[in-house]
């Protein structure tokens, strides 16, 4: 019975992270595909210069930060698939989500500066799991995009 | 300036296509089919080393008492139904070539829950529920019989070897299964396997019919048990569930009464009646 009692709750927590989970990194999906046809102005490039026949520009610094968790059915999935191996699905998702969110978010930034291109673009992703105890806590992940935006003197 | 652009590009590329749902699915049903396989191998296996301890080593383990966590009272019942239980039990046991040196313990259990069931070291117990419900000691020898042949087969010890087997690799494996080990345990000692049942009646069969002369009366049993599962509702106590009824086992004890004449051979009443009320 107790046995029942507690394959039930955790059944029940999959169903809640499986339903929660999809529906959220759907409605995630639509509202990036909105910003970044809202911000495909804004030009990003990872070349460490801008070409030297650019008109004088400012340099900024832009930076775009998300921190993205899973969800329960994300966790039990990942570590079943780690008894097997293979690409783990369920956590590409959520990675492709979290760089993409940040790039937007720091297109968003240049976009506030009036600048229109974006170089040097760099990733750094870092993990938040390691609570330092050894017990894995729940996964999340932090996703920073940064670069230098080039502002035109005009808007500066 | 026209070799700098941001052309649009496929959104998905960085995702695998593979719904996670399925996957999951199918990795959980694979993993839960190994388990499944080294499990039964591993109670397979307990059973299999655990018949190789000598009988004699089993009952110097349990003692002379009925072992606990039967799930019954440990109160005895009457006493002289005790003395005819044993009686009967020897007779019987002389009649299903024991091994040298297994010896049998006959109990009264005084409990209204109708059942029987052996016990390690050769402990056989017959609830006051069971005895008072059964017609004639024809019944009651074939279930005393039925128990015999357990113990013969060594099956008690054989059950508790794969469950102990079963829970040391879980509690390996989980690190703690002080969780799930009582759980487990009682989902593994529920019963034997339908192979053992099986075997367990024939043996009690042939010895029915050379103790009486014919094997018949038996039937009684199992219509004491139908009688008592329309009595719970259509469900069967729990306890009962040791000894799952069906329909095969009664064709095969018709069988074998099948050439039995009721009215040249009688069936023999119970010595002693349970009075109590």
């Amino acid at each position: 019975m107790e046995l029942l009692i507690q394959i039930g709750f955790f059944l029940a927590l999959l169903v809640v992270g499986l339903v929660a989970g999809t529906l959220n990194e759907r409605r995630h999906y639509r509202r990036l595909r909105e910003d970044e046809a809202a911000l495909r102005g804004i030009l990003v490039f990872n070349e460490r210069r801008p070409p030297d026949d650019l008109p004088l520009r400012t340099g900024q610094l832009v930076v775009g930060s998300v921190v993205i968790g899973e969800d329960y059915f994300k966790r039990i999935a990942a570590s079943l698939k780690s008894l097997f191996g293979g690409r783990l699905v369920v956590y590409e998702s959520l990675m492709d989500r979290g760089r993409r969110e940040a790039i937007v978010r720091m297109k968003r930034e240049a976009e506030h500066l009036g600048a229109t291109m974006v170089f040097n673009v760099r990733f750094e992703t870092s993990s938040l799991a390691e609570d330092g105890t050894g017990r894995q806590a729940a996964f999340s992940a932090e996703f920073i995009a940064y670069g230098t935006a080039l502002v035109p003197p005009a808007a500066a | 300036m026209s070799r700098y652009e941001n052309p649009q590009l496929p959104d998905d590329v960085n995702v695998g296509r593979e719904n996670p749902l399925t996957e999951f699915l199918r990795l959980a049903a694979g993993l839960a089919l190994l388990a499944l396989v080294i499990g039964a191998a591993l109670y397979f296996g307990g059973s299999q080393l655990a018949r190789l301890i000598p009988f004699e080593t089993e009952r110097d383990w349990v003692g002379e008492r009925l072992a606990p966590g039967s799930g019954l009272p440990a109160a005895p019942g009457n006493a002289e139904i005790r003395d005819y239980l044993q009686a009967l039990t020897d007779r019987l046991a002389a009649q299903m070539d024991l091994p040298a040196g297994m010896t049998l313990r006959a109990h009264y259990v005084d409990t209204e829950i109708a059942n029987a069931f052996a016990s390690l070291g050769g402990h056989i117990a017959v609830t006051r529920g069971l005895y008072r419900r059964l017609p004639s000691e024809n019944a009651l020898s074939l279930v005393i019989a039925h128990e015999i042949a357990h113990v013969r087969a060594r099956d008690p010890i054989a059950g508790i070897g794969g469950s102990a087997a079963l829970l040391l690799v879980m509690s390996l494996v989980t690190g703690d299964a002080s969780a799930l080990s009582g759980a487990f345990a009682g989902v593994v000692q529920r019963g034997y396997s339908r192979r053992a049942e099986t075997a367990a009646d024939t043996r009690a069969i042939d010895a029915l019919r050379r103790h009486y002369g014919h094997a018949g009366g038996g039937t009684a049993v199992f219509k004491t048990f139908a009688q008592l599962r329309t009595a719970h509702g259509g469900e069967p106590p729990a306890l009962l569930s040791t000894h799952p009824l069906d329909a095969e086992r009664i064709a095969r004890l018709q069988q074998a009464a099948a050439g039995w004449d009721a009215a040249a051979q009688p069936l023999v009443p119970l010595r002693l009646v349970d009075e109590r009320p």
